[in-house]
């Protein structure tokens, strides 16, 4: 697929658990019948934001402004975060789009 | 945003211990060639927690020193469960024990290592203790480690 767009739609995957260790929020890939610890993803406040946002419902303009709202950040800034983590989670198949724009190009306004 | 767990060895231990509590087994990758050939680097092991395989003499197991986590062999646990004795491991290509250390500084115990067959050796846990023991007579060192 291409990058993600604003429009897009996501679901966590099923092969990707998020777990709260101590103080920090980790993605711990799973491989046959338990996790990859090779790969865990250690996510900061955003990256868990985002994560917990994406619920198969809401497309990434409304993650964003959830995300301009809770951390008072400006939306341009936002924008560019949440693509840029999405992207690397699709990569890591951590991700998957369900709509409604799954193919189209890279949306940075 | 995400970043490969680059945090603290002490955070390292305690994911690998919520790990094994959540999950019937971890995966992860070997680093060093202290357990050649059992073990080399790059190989892909499989490991499950002390409460779904009770680790028994010949295991190679995962173990917390301080911040420091390392699959070593089990050479030496005492007989009677609940005993506060020390437990010792020791690197298969060393040729001195490990510090002592107790039942729960033990994380886990290699069950597979992906891609081949894989299997505890209670003989090489006692060859390992005997080149330990032979190893300290030669340099006039300590006490025998048999008996920790």
């Amino acid at each position: 697929m291409t990058s993600p767009s604003l429009a897009s739609v996501f679901v966590r995957s099923d092969r990707m658990v998020g777990r709260q260790v101590a103080d920090e929020f980790i993605l711990v890939p799973l491989v046959g019948r338990g996790a990859d610890v090779d790969s865990i993803l250690n996510l900061n406040r955003v990256g868990t934001f985002i994560w917990e946002a994406i619920d198969g419902q809401r497309d990434g303009a409304a993650v964003v402004a959830a995300l301009v709202e809770r951390f008072e950040v400006d939306h341009a800034r936002a924008v560019h975060d949440y693509l840029e983590f999405v992207g690397k989670l699709v990569s890591l198949r951590a991700l998957r789009v369900v709509g409604p724009n799954a193919g189209d190009k890279p949306d940075y306004s | 945003m995400s970043d490969p767990m680059t945090a603290g060895a002490s955070f390292r231990v305690q994911v690998f211990r919520e790990c094994l509590s959540v999950f019937p087994e971890v995966t992860f990758t070997v680093t060093g060639q202290c357990m050649r050939p059992d073990l080399a680097e790059g190989d892909r092991v499989v490991v499950v927690g002390p409460d779904r395989k009770r680790p028994r003499l010949g295991d190679v197991v995962l173990t917390r020193r301080g911040d420091a986590m390392r699959l070593h062999r089990l050479v030496w646990k005492p007989p009677l469960a609940g005993s506060r004795a020390a437990w010792r491991t020791k690197a298969d290509r060393a040729t001195s024990l490990d510090p002592a250390l107790s039942a729960a500084d033990v994380i886990g115990t290699v069950a597979a290592v992906e891609g081949r067959t894989y299997g505890r050796r209670p003989g090489r846990a006692l060859l390992s203790l005997l080149e330990a023991v032979v190893a300290r007579a030669a340099h006039g060192g300590e006490r025998a480690p048999a008996s920790p």
